[in-house]
């Protein structure tokens, strides 16, 4: 059972000010929105019911539950990032993954999160530089060392991501806050489902559509997020 | 949904090709093509690189069966080049009730050598399984251009999909891995996952760092098809990826993408593939 200090914690990392980095990339939202395929509090909904979401469940989620088992072995984390390094094959998200992973343990290791600190510790004396951790990893240690159990340490994470590109499409102009509200109250239906089922036995996704996007934006465009 | 290692009931058919450099030349050294395997000769075309051999894949069964399990293993011996392409795209017949299909292809490309394996799409039919592999080793100096993509077709026109598709794309290096992209899906997700595109696929580059940014180029051009490049420098590869709105953009994006590639590599466009 989950105490109340460990809840706490969760709501403290999951909420939009602290400070992991998410809030510099869309996940193609950019892309798409600029090119007129998301017009919409509608677009946005099936967006996330029908890529963002099941792309966390199939390919987020294994290696999230992978580093929550491993969470005391910082060896046993870095083969489960260079796994992952390995089979995240969309350059940009794979970028935003690493950075959002590097913002998450540097935080953490500040404010003493059980594991974050031996992990960055580990990253720095046996990766290359570039290894700074990507986020699933980063976030199922951390779920592990802040005492959630696995379950919360997965919707903490997936609401994060949900809330993120919800919170893009707000600062795109594309949702006013109430809009963005009502989007993310319909989409927990699809999270609920989603984390109801078994989570896949091996990472892998195909979301092609939001993956394209993200890979899309040349650098001569003026850009409001990273991808 | 479960990633098996060997789902077909069906006997195993194992086919296998070598390609060896001869002063100069490409030749198909060794083949064993048991049915349903068939190969054309080997052609050559003025322009290719040098002592390039373009040899077809071909079926004599009419496509992929619910209990196929079929291994085919390309090697390119040192310095050999090879262009290996289908007749013709492979359709995925509907299982039914049947284990579902399997196909398990590896290329074995030695130093120096240059392989273009560009198999036509798969066509995914409904009511049909298929477990694909493709896994890639690559030697010190080798160069690999692939494609991988399936398209839809449900010829009843009643919305029944495919059953599902596993498939899986991995590359080695002197090294060790290099990259794994892998996926399972049922096919009632396909168009949801692609926003309504029936086609999706990719095309890897490795080896060949001038060739991505060029395909790109190219392919964004082609009228309904929607692609996105990923370069990876530290392991010197270039990820194509795209969907289509019908099977006519994909095959056009497969070519456009494969010329650009070419002429990027060699500075001349390549005889056109005839099919």
């Amino acid at each position: 059972m989950t105490d109340l200090r460990s809840q706490l914690r969760m709501l403290q990392c999951c909420d939009s000010a602290f400070p992991s980095g998410a809030f510099a990339f869309s996940s193609g939202l950019e892309t798409l929105v600029n090119e007129g395929r998301v017009k919409s509090a509608t677009d946005l909904h099936q967006l996330l019911d029908g890529q963002v979401i099941p792309r966390w469940l199939d390919f987020d989620r294994p290696f999230l539950r992978q580093a929550f088992a491993s969470a005391q072995d910082p060896d046993a984390l870095y083969q489960i990032d260079t796994r992952c390094h390995l089979q995240n094959t969309v350059e940009r998200l794979a970028r935003a993954s690493r950075r959002i992973g590097r913002s998450l343990l540097t935080v953490h290791a500040r404010i003493a999160t059980p594991g974050a600190k031996a992990y960055q510790d580990h990253l720095r004396a046996n990766a290359p530089p570039e290894a700074t951790g990507y986020e699933p990893i980063v976030q199922g240690m951390l779920g592990a060392g802040l005492g959630l159990d696995l379950s919360q340490a997965e919707v903490g994470a997936l609401n994060t991501v949900v809330t993120g590109v919800t919170s893009a499409a707000v600062r795109l102009g594309k949702l006013g806050a109430l809009d963005a509200q009502a989007v993310l109250a319909a989409a927990a239906n699809a999270m609920v489902a989603g984390l109801s089922c078994p989570a896949p036995e091996y990472p892998g996704a195909f979301a092609p559509l939001v993956e394209i996007a993200a890979q899309r934006r040349t650098a001569e465009q003026i850009s409001l997020f990273a991808n | 949904m479960k990633s098996g290692a060997a789902i077909s009931r069906g006997r195993p058919v194992r086919a296998r090709l070598t390609f060896r450099d001869v002063a100069g030349r490409t030749h198909l050294m060794g083949q064993l093509t048991p049915h349903p395997f068939h190969i054309t000769r080997p052609f050559r075309h003025p322009g290719d690189p040098q002592g390039m051999a373009t040899l077809y894949l071909q079926s004599s069964s009419g496509g992929l069966y619910g209990d196929d399990d079929l291994g085919l293993s390309i090697s390119l011996e040192p310095g050999a080049a090879a262009h290996v392409t289908t007749q013709a795209s492979s359709v995925v017949h509907d299982a039914r009730g049947r284990p579902g299909a399997v196909q398990d292809v590896q290329l074995d490309v030695r130093d120096g050598a240059l392989l273009e394996y560009l198999p036509d799409p798969a066509i995914l039919m409904s009511g049909s399984r298929l477990d694909n592999r493709v896994s890639a080793r690559l030697e010190q100096g080798a160069r690999l251009l692939m494609a991988d993509a399936q398209l839809i077709h449900d010829p009843d026109g009643d919305g029944r999909a495919f059953d599902y598709l596993r498939n899986s794309v991995s590359i080695a290096g002197p090294g060790g891995p290099l990259m794994l992209d892998r996926f399972a899906l049922s096919g009632g997700a396909w168009l949801t996952r692609t926003g309504g595109a029936r086609c999706a696929g990719m095309i890897v580059a490795a080896g060949l760092p001038e060739t991505g940014a060029p395909m790109a180029t190219a392919i964004a051009a082609e009228p309904g098809v929607y692609a996105g490049l990923s370069e990876f420098p530290d392991r010197d590869i270039s990820i194509l990826r795209f969907i289509a709105t019908d099977g006519v953009a994909l095959g056009r994006a497969l070519v456009t993408a494969w010329r650009a590639a070419r002429q990027s590599l060699t500075g001349a466009a390549p005889h056109a593939r005839r099919k």
